[in-house]
């Protein structure tokens, strides 16, 4: 199994990180002290499976036109533009086989950052000028645009509560999640592990 | 840069979003002599006024488009 390198240094304040190792990929699990609630967290997913889709099989990911995207409770595909799209899978297997030649395997290449919790939208917004929820679009929505001169893949879920995952090339990773930091320092953003990340996004395991 | 860009995939940009490609130009025939190529690769009319241009968005669907821009007034004309 290769051993990977996580893309991130995580800042001191955050608390002791709890490690594991999920297919190779060292992970945090929780922080302690505990998170406890948050008004934004910023949780490190960049081991979650990701890739550049083109031709017939971003065809068949169903995406009509730019900027659309879909959320399925698992992953996420957004249409880059016609025939080109990117998918992020946050909650499947760690072992996203491409589906054939037409997909990239990203996985390495990006780094992946989840911003959610109900202020998650304002420190969103304070990353990227475009409008990221636009009222007159319904549905998942996908942005390909730049933060402090990165190019970012961005998606907003529009799942029942507000949550956002940023996406760019990992030898920009650190810079991205340090702009996350301080565009959320306001809204008191907290750093996470996946356990918080995956109990806002699936509910708290039993 | 006081514009934005409208982006066919991506909506209205931030026009630093997107690398400038130059001004649409008419390649030489592929039989014409080295002059004409030298001319193309090298020679450019700097129109000061309005002008078909090549922008390309980095930073966003990593497209070419052709814009008719005004390099006075940074108007963008629709074609
Ligand atoms: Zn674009």
């Amino acid at each position: 199994m290769m051993t990977h390198a996580r893309a991130i240094a995580l800042p001191g304040w955050a608390g002791k990180p709890v490690e594991t190792q999920l297919e190779g990929w060292p992970v945090v699990e929780r922080f302690e002290p505990p998170e406890g609630d948050c008004a934004v967290g910023l949780t490190d997913l960049s081991h979650r499976p990701k890739a550049i889709v083109q031709g017939a099989g971003a065809q068949r990911l169903g995406l009509a036109r730019p900027g659309q995207a879909v959320w399925n409770g698992q992953s996420l595909a957004g249409c880059l533009k016609p025939g080109h799209a990117v998918v992020l899978d946050l909650t499947g297997p760690l072992e996203m086989k491409p589906a054939d030649s037409s997909w990239t395997d990203m996985t390495d290449g990006w780094v992946l950052l989840g911003l959610w919790g109900p202020l998650s939208l304002d420190v969103v917004q304070g990353l990227v000028t475009v409008d990221v929820e636009p009222r007159e679009r319904g549905g998942a929505l996908f942005f390909a645009t730049s933060c402090h001169g990165v190019p970012v893949q961005l998606f907003n879920l529009r799942a029942q509560k507000p949550g956002f995952v940023i996406s760019c090339a990992r030898s920009h990773g650190q810079n991205l999640f340090e702009a996350c930091i301080r565009a959320g320092r306001q809204s008191g953003l907290k750093v996470t592990g996946l356990k918080a990340y995956s109990d806002w996004l699936c509910g708290p395991a039993a | 840069m006081p514009f934005l860009i409208d982006c066919p995939n991506c909506g209205r940009r931030s026009p630093y979003e997107f690398k400038f490609g130059g001004e649409c130009k008419r390649a030489p025939d592929p039989g014409a002599d080295v002059k004409a190529w030298c001319d193309y690769l090298y020679l450019y009319e700097n129109m000061s006024g309005v002008q078909d241009e090549w922008w390309y968005h980095t930073m966003g669907c990593r497209s070419w488009l052709k814009i008719r821009r005004n390099t006075v007034t940074h108007e963008i004309i629709e074609e």
